[in-house]
């Protein structure tokens, strides 16, 4: 055995100084040379020993390194990752149906009022008259017979302050109205109930009392039958007083 | 007929995502096969697999039809074989000499090793192949296992490295020439 290595060994050295047709070895040896390069190097095997010993010994290795064979591969568990779209779809599919339909509303307005900034809507609000201009603000006001003066900022501010003044005024207005409403009909459901409730237990108490007074006539009646026998018995004369 | 890799990939680009999973089951055995055959151990070369095919359907419309879509894959599951070897941190680097990466130490009883060649089981065999090829630089082995395993041709294994075919032949000698050496000297202290 060891001879046999030695020998290899002594080969591989002597291989290793071979002449410099590596490449062509190789491709010799994975059957990729064209017809040409195979017959050159055939013809130069035969005159190279090393070059014949390394390919013999490379045929070798190539058979050790068959051994390793992967029998299976395991199965890829695959599941196709899902896109960013399908996600959001299914994330908003969670959410109930009307906060679906809030934002979908909301998105609308949004949308509105940026397609009304981009096309350069300009709203006017002035002393109780509003107008809309469509369009870029110069050819709007070109176009327009009547000059429409910009409000101020101030007196934007100061529109906005009393709208919102106002507004706030009303929503109080309309709270204290609701409040005395809601509180009258409490009361009145109240007192309502009161009054049902009293001349339910008055009436139950009649009742209790006219029961009342019935068992005690019964019972004066029971009492008075009973008093009425003893004093017979009383009055009766003793039928063993003779006997001693 | 067989639907082709890149119907499949066209396929998946219009939305039927579950298309690729033909790619998957047509790919997964030479991915696998790579993947160990560079790494060594299986739980590695499932991982190799699973991160190959996932970042292939993230980027697939980064891939261009002027390679084949095989090459392509090679390629990436190569570039995460060397990611993985790279966090090893040099284990592979190791000698046959040295235990394996699950402590057990390749040895043959004196006994055996004087008839080895007729009575060394394959696996034995095989385990000594793999440990003689793990111990191989990272760009030599991959040539090999391409070239040995894969069967893939020069110009193949040339384009999936990005490299000529010259440097392709001249690694694969080395690398055959290293192995030769290092069965060698496994026999030879046999």
């Amino acid at each position: 055995m060891k001879n046999r290595n030695e020998m290899n060994s002594q080969s591989a050295q002597a291989a290793q100084s071979s002449c410099d047709r590596k490449e062509e070895l190789v491709a010799y040896l994975y059957d990729e040379a064209t017809t040409t390069e195979r017959e050159s190097f055939e013809t130069h095997l035969k005159e190279c020993d090393p070059c014949s010993a390394e390919l013999n010994a490379f045929g070798r290795v190539r058979d050790e390194l068959n051994t390793w064979q992967v029998g299976f591969a395991p199965r890829t568990e695959w599941v196709s990752p899902r896109g960013k779209m399908e996600v959001l779809r299914e994330l908003i599919g969670l959410f109930p149906v009307w906060a679906r339909s809030l934002a979908m509303a909301g998105a609308a307005a949004a949308a509105i009022l940026l397609s009304m900034s981009v096309i350069g809507t300009h709203i006017n609000v002035n002393q109780g008259n509003f107008s809309v201009n469509f369009g870029k603000a110069d050819a709007a006001e070109k176009n327009s017979n009547v000059a429409v003066a910009g409000p101020s900022q101030q007196q934007i501010e100061s529109l906005v302050s009393n709208a919102v003044a106002a507004e706030r005024e009303k929503i109080q207005q309309d709270y204290q109205t609701q409040f005395a409403s809601f509180k009258h009909q409490l009361d009145t459901e109240h007192k309502a109930r009161l009054q049902a409730v009293s001349a339910e237990q008055q009436a139950r108490l009649e009742a209790t009392k006219a029961s009342l007074r019935q068992e005690i006539k019964k019972s004066n009646l029971q009492r008075g039958s009973i008093r009425s026998f003893f004093a017979m018995e009383d009055d009766r004369q003793d039928p063993w007083s003779d006997v001693k | 007929m067989e639907i082709s890799d890149d119907q499949i990939i066209e396929r998946t680009l219009a939305g039927d995502t579950d298309a690729f999973s033909l790619l998957v089951r047509r790919w997964e055995r030479p991915i696998y096969g790579l993947s160990l055959r560079m790494l060594g151990r299986d739980e590695d070369a499932r991982d190799v697999c699973q991160e190959t095919f996932l970042a292939a359907f993230r980027n697939l419309r980064k891939f261009r039809g002027d390679a084949k879509f095989s090459s392509w894959l090679y390629r990436i599951a190569l570039n995460a074989c060397h990611s993985k070897l790279r966090k090893q941190n040099g284990a592979v680097e190791r000698s046959i000499d040295q235990e394996d990466q699950d402590g057990r130490k390749f040895e043959l009883a004196d006994a055996e090793a004087e008839q080895m060649p007729d009575r060394m089981h394959l696996d034995q065999r095989a385990a000594l192949v793999r440990k003689a090829l793990q111990a191989l630089p990272a760009e030599m082995r991959q040539v090999i296992v391409m070239k040995e395993y894969e069967e893939l041709t020069f110009a193949e294994i040339s384009e999936i490295l990005d490299i000529p075919v010259s440097t392709v032949k001249s690694r694969l000698y080395t690398g055959l020439q290293q192995m030769r050496g290092r069965l060698e000297k496994v026999r030879a202290a046999l």
